[in-house]
């Protein structure tokens, strides 16, 4: 596995322009929301849906942003990195080997996992040092790294989904998509999801985003502990622990389709 | 059941599903239509012997080495490496034949040769001082040793081929296939290519070596002993000389299958 994440950063140094345009619009992202913020400024204490959240937008979008980008990251990191491979042809070259197809398409999209996560930190990182009237609740770390743990295995759940249709159809899915569509319109990464009707809100409910959202705020912005956000750690455990079973399930029978079709490596 | 083959099929049969066309969505009732690829073939490769496996395009080589190599799965019959039957456990396949791919679009071209190499040696179980003596070692025996840390793409057309062949033996497997890996080189190049495969592969490391080629010369230049499949069948084997006459007869009867379309094309063109 340690062998797919060294090639992955090596050959991203190696598009060295790339890495630095990646990690510069980070930045520039940052400093367009805090002027946004900065215009909302004499309107957000009066925005109710915000109470919850400690009151400020920028403390708010700073942590939707953060961790939207895991939306992407299943959405396209096992497809992308599938689809490419199959159309350069080292998915072919990596099958031949003794390790397992679901290593390879898993390691394969470790890298995206690990940049994802490296993004989100320095979101938080960077974003903090523009906060005002407010500041990240860092002493609430373990109730965070819990979310993000949770996080990335519902995360896990849905990319390994996405990877079973690839190589069955070559084509991305269109659950997964649905997924993401609807998470960006719905679980609160821009604005919160209490703007909605019930609902609304209960549709959105169904979807990891939102916990993940709202436990992240409620730990880093209010610094609120576990039992607070408790409700949003079991949805997205049961949501991994049922999905990563069955995506490994749907993958596995994905991989002996393309076999018996002769297209495990085609595009 | 003899287990001094390396290789030894049994009755292997391969029919691929062709996909839905147009107005059979209409009736998704009916039978799929089917391609027979492989109708039940017999054959058998000894450790340190080299068989060419000959055939005119559409005869099945591609999915007879696949389905050795765990790419693609068998529907009857046995694939047998060593005793073990990788038709039933295509992971075996995986772990005991080496394909040899020499698409050069198959490494990482922004990575040197020996990232690359450690790589593919991590994907076979390789890791840290001993992938690295492997590595070191492989690419010496390919006369790469110089070349380790230069950049995939700033290497020439030859120089690929030798790194893809140091990537087929980085497993050690006891069996390696290869489908037609000299197609796309120069005369030069390819009769490199075939005897670092004979001398090197063969008969110093003594492997079992199955070579998909439709060209007649190369059978004969590197070959023990050809076997010709035809339409998902073997249609005869021996050494190149004794079946020479009938390979070109059946290379010609397949040839003339088509000629009337073509003289028809012809004649339109004119
Ligand atoms: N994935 C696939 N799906 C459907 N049919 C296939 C598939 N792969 C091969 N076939 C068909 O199976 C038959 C055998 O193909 P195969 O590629 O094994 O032949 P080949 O001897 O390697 O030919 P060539 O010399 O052109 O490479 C052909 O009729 C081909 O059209
Ligand atoms: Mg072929």
């Amino acid at each position: 596995m340690y062998e797919f994440l060294r090639r992955d950063a090596k050959v991203a140094v190696s598009y060295r322009l790339q890495f630095f345009f990646q990690i510069a619009s980070v930045l520039s992202v940052s400093i367009t929301f805090f002027f946004l913020s900065f215009m909302l400024r004499q309107v957000e204490g009066g925005i109710r849906s915000l109470e919850g959240y400690g009151g400020r937008y920028f403390g708010f979008v700073l942590i939707g942003i953060a961790f939207s980008s895991y939306l992407d990251a299943a959405l396209r990191m096992f497809a992308q990195a599938v689809r490419q491979a199959q159309m350069t042809g080292t998915l072919e070259a990596m099958l031949a080997t003794r390790t397992p197809v679901g290593a390879v398409v898993a390691g394969s999209a470790l890298y995206t996992l690990a940049f994802t996560t490296a993004r989100a930190a320095l979101f938080l990182g960077f974003g903090s040092l523009l906060l005002e009237h407010q500041r990240l609740h860092w002493e609430a770390w373990p109730g965070a790294a819990l979310v993000l743990g949770l996080t990335v295995a519902a995360t896990l759940a849905l990319g390994v989904f996405s990877a079973g249709f690839i190589v069955w159809f070559k084509q991305g899915d269109p659950v997964t998509g649905a997924i993401a569509g609807l998470s960006w319109l719905l679980s609160g990464i821009l604005y919160p999801k209490e703007i909605f009707p019930a609902g609304v809100q209960r549709l959105a409910d169904l979807l990891p985003m939102t916990h993940t959202l709202k436990a992240m705020r409620l730990a880093l912005l209010t610094g609120a502990d576990v039992s607070a956000f408790s409700g949003s750690l079991v949805f997205l455990a049961a949501f991994a622990g049922v999905g990563i079973p069955l995506s490994l399930a749907w993958f596995r029978f994905a991989v002996g389709r393309a076999r018996r079709a002769g297209s495990l490596a085609s595009y | 059941m003899s287990a001094a083959w390396a290789v030894e099929l049994r009755g292997l049969g391969k029919r691929y599903r062709l996909p839905r066309r147009g107005r059979e969505w209409l009736k998704p009732w009916r039978p799929r239509r089917h391609q027979e690829a492989l109708a039940g073939v017999d054959l058998a490769v000894a450790p340190g012997e080299l068989v060419a496996l000959l055939g005119p395009n559409g005869a099945g080589k591609t999915t007879l080495l696949k389905i050795l190599a765990g790419l693609v799965s068998a529907d009857a019959g046995e694939a047998r490496v060593h005793g073990a039957d990788v038709a039933r456990d295509p992971e075996l396949g995986r772990a005991r034949v080496g394909y040899v791919l020499t698409d050069e679009r198959s490494f990482f071209w922004r990575l040197t040769v020996r990232d690359n190499l450690r790589f593919f040696a991590g994907l076979e179980g390789l890791f840290g001082a001993e992938a690295a003596a492997r590595v070191e070692y492989t690419a010496r025996l390919l006369g790469l040793g110089e070349l380790l840390d230069r950049r995939f793409n700033a290497l020439s057309a030859g120089q690929k081929q030798r790194v893809a062949l140091a990537r087929g033996l980085l497993a050690d497997p006891p069996v390696l296939v290869f489908d037609e890996v000299t197609r796309a080189l120069d005369p030069g190049r390819a009769e490199q290519v075939r005897r670092l495969v004979r001398e090197l592969i063969v008969e110093r490391q003594g492997r079992a070596v199955l070579f998909a080629t439709h060209d007649l010369a190369e059978a004969r230049a590197i070959a023990d002993r050809v076997v010709l499949l035809s339409g998902g069948k073997v249609a005869c084997e021996g050494p190149f000389d004794a079946v020479e006459a009938e390979v070109r007869a059946v290379f010609r009867a397949e040839a003339e299958a088509e000629e009337g379309a073509l003289s028809a094309i012809l004649q339109e063109a004119r």
